[in-house]
């Protein structure tokens, strides 16, 4: 072959090879081009989503009750192990998990996948220390109730990705929350992260603090002698409720049995409702200085009126009623004292069933309080039109009618401040991260439901039913006590009948008497045993009382 | 005899291509830089995951001490402290204008802002 057509033979393959390489590129870089880009952002880009600090729940007295803590989570990126069996035994090895169990989770296609969330500071440094490639740790919040089961139901709990699931947690998750942002994150072949031009960080806005009315010292008070009661009485559950009597603040809420928010047993999730704002039941006794005050008020009785109480048993519309003590002519004042359920009857006669179902309305029962905490009832109040021959005389003495126990304090509250309704208040003021008020809660009257006069008869009242009546052992020394016991009957839906064996013993009052400060209800359901209310409530009563008026520095008037 | 001095387009070139080469190798220098500090970045990120870490553990074991039932237990079991009685209790009447006060016994001051229930009674 000649020379001069081997060089053109090999300028020829030569510009051959270059146009067949330019083609290639063309269709890589021009045809292919968003392909390829895809391809290698899967490889090189992550969404993560940050969601920043949830706010802390505070007592009145700024006492954290519930905190962020900063816990590693430690997550694999699969397609970035470079040797799987190794990690697996590693991580096995350090989570103390089953080889089988990761394994498992790294054979998925996901390009994330959670290994275990929240762990312990040690684990964590272990992980960190193994250099495993394709491991990471991230931060991320976890709850953590300082005072542990102080309060746990109010309070509440969040759950793993830090929604409220009951309780402030729950009705303020929206405030508690801290911002959610979604950041784009590149990273080179090894893993590491790349900090390139025009990243955009999160800004690492967390969520408003929330004040509540919660006297963590009251509250530990109460669910101390809580406990204690629950432990004698052995009742089937227990609660103290104390509220400041002048502005409708709870001061605190316990229940028993409650929980730790801290602890992990999945027992917990039983006991997350409120029992004080979900649970109804019938008041008995303590209801009847509700339709007293509807009396005096509508001057429909003096305290000096007499009543023929039928010696212990009366038959109304051939159902009977009886009290426990027989007696014969009562006053009004007498028939409060001893709490005859036949001189009520006798008394609530005089009453029309619309006016008494409007006081009974205007006292907030039969309807939501507004207390800002999840799952409150209304509790049950029939219309006037949906009674029975009885009901006017049933609900006289407290049957008939289904309460919570926010609502009775609510009412008794109303007789402690002069006859006006507050709006039960558990959140006093929201605050961000710097503790600058963003929003604050101020007490609500809802309305007057009896005038102040009527209001001082009832207390002078209730504070005969301490010192001479049923309620003797709710008295305090020093201080002057305004109270009323109740020990009901529960309704047994198998028979259809009030139960003979199970009762509500509940105590409810207020003190100092003249300067009313707290209202304080206890209530026992299902008491074993001795199940008389001036017995077993009405001493709890005053041992919180006491307490509660040396914590608050209120001197003794007598 | 007179020399003119000629232009040489070359040294420009070579100004310019130098020029060029060092505005190339600062970017590259700084996109370099860039990478080892962001590399910097996440080690720190990390140490400061583990040191928030161990702040947390160390705040969980402060509260675990410093919580009501647990004060409220030493006290009781280890110190042998009982509640006061209510005998034990001395309450000094004083006005806020007075509240310099100060006892050396850890009385109660009694708080004179209770409002009468009929100062409230304006609704």
């Amino acid at each position: 072959m000649p020379q001069k057509t081997r060089i053109i033979s090999s300028i020829l393959i030569v510009i051959f090879t270059l146009i067949v390489l330019e083609i290639r590129l063309y269709y890589i870089q021009i045809v292919g081009h968003h392909r390829y880009k895809k391809m290698a952002d899967k490889q090189s880009i992550s969404v993560r989503q940050d969601e920043f600090k949830r706010g802390t729940i505070y007592d009145r007295n700024g006492k954290e009750l519930a905190i962020e803590l900063e816990l590693s989570s430690v997550y694999a990126m699969p397609s970035s192990i470079s040797n799987p069996e190794e990690t697996v035994k590693k991580l096995a090895l350090l989570l103390d998990v089953r080889e089988k169990e990761i394994r498992k989770k790294l054979e998925t296609s996901n390009s994330f996948v959670w290994l275990r969330r929240k762990i312990d500071t040690e684990i964590a440094e272990k992980i960190k220390n193994s250099h495993l490639k394709g491991i990471e740790l991230i931060n991320e919040g976890k709850r953590f109730y300082p005072e542990n089961e102080l309060a746990s139901q109010v309070i509440g709990l969040a759950g793993l990705d830090n929604q409220g699931l009951s309780g402030i947690e729950n009705s303020f998750d929206t405030i508690l929350r801290g911002k959610i942002e979604k950041t784009i994150r590149r990273k080179d072949g090894f893993g590491r992260e790349l900090i390139a031009a025009g990243t955009a960080y999160p800004s690492g806005v967390s969520g408003y603090g929330v004040v509540t009315t919660i006297d963590s010292v009251i509250q530990y008070i109460a669910e101390v002698e809580l406990r204690k009661a629950y432990n004698e009485t052995r009742a089937k559950l227990a609660t103290i409720v104390v509220q400041d009597s002048q502005t409708g603040e709870i001061l605190a809420l316990a229940n028993f049995p409650s929980f730790n928010g801290n602890d992990l047993s999945p027992e917990k999730y039983k006991y997350l409702k409120i029992p004080a704002i979900c649970n109804i039941f019938e008041p008995g006794s303590t209801f009847k200085p509700i339709v007293a005050a509807a009396l005096l008020e509508e001057n429909l009785v003096t305290l000096e009126d007499l009543f023929y109480c039928e010696n212990g048993v009366y038959l109304f519309n051939g159902l009977p009623v009886r009290d426990h003590e027989k007696e014969n002519w009562l006053t009004f004042l007498q028939i409060l004292e001893k709490s005859s359920n036949i001189g009520m009857v006798k008394a609530g006669q005089l009453l029309e069933e619309n006016k008494l179902y409007q006081y009974v309305r205007d006292f907030g029962f039969g309807n939501y309080t507004g207390v800002k905490l999840p799952g409150e009832t209304p509790g049950i109040l029939k219309k006037p039109k949906d009674w029975s021959e009885i009901s006017l005389s049933r609900l006289s003495f407290g049957q008939g009618v289904g309460v919570t126990a926010i609502q009775l304090i609510s009412a008794f509250s109303c007789l402690a401040n002069g006859g006006v309704l507050m709006e039960p208040m558990i959140v006093k003021r929201i605050i961000d991260s710097n503790e600058k008020v963003v929003a604050e809660f101020h007490p609500c009257p809802v309305r007057r439901v009896i005038s102040y006069k009527t209001a001082q008869t009832l207390t002078d009242i209730l504070c005969r039913i301490v010192k001479n009546g049923t309620g003797k052992e709710a008295r305090i020394g020093g201080y002057k006590v305004a109270g009323k016991t109740g020990t009901a009957q529960k309704f047994d839906p198998a028979t259809g009948k009030y139960s003979d064996t199970s009762y509500i013993a509940s105590f409810i009052g207020y003190l100092p008497a003249d300067r009313p400060r707290v209202t304080i209800l206890v209530l026992l359901d299902e008491p074993q045993g001795f199940y008389w209310a001036g017995s077993i409530a009405a001493p709890v009563f005053a041992r919180v009382g006491l307490r509660i008026m040396h914590h608050l520095g209120v001197p003794p008037e007598l | 005899m007179v020399t003119e001095k000629k232009d040489r387009p070359g040294k420009y070139y070579f100004l310019f291509f130098i020029g060029g080469l060092l505005v190339f190798l600062f970017y590259v220098w700084e996109c370099a830089e860039v990478i080892t500090l962001s590399y910097q970045i996440n080690e720190l990120k990390e140490e400061l995951i583990l040191l928030e870490n161990k702040n947390c553990h160390l705040k969980t074991k402060l509260y675990r001490y410093t919580n009501l039932a647990n004060i409220d237990k030493i006290a009781r079991e280890e110190r042998g402290m009982v509640s006061p009685q209510h005998e034990n209790i001395l309450f000094l009447k004083v006005t806020f204008k007075e509240n310099k006060v100060s006892s050396n016994r850890g009385f109660f001051i009694a708080r004179e802002d209770t409002k009468d229930a009929s100062e409230n009674a304006h609704y």
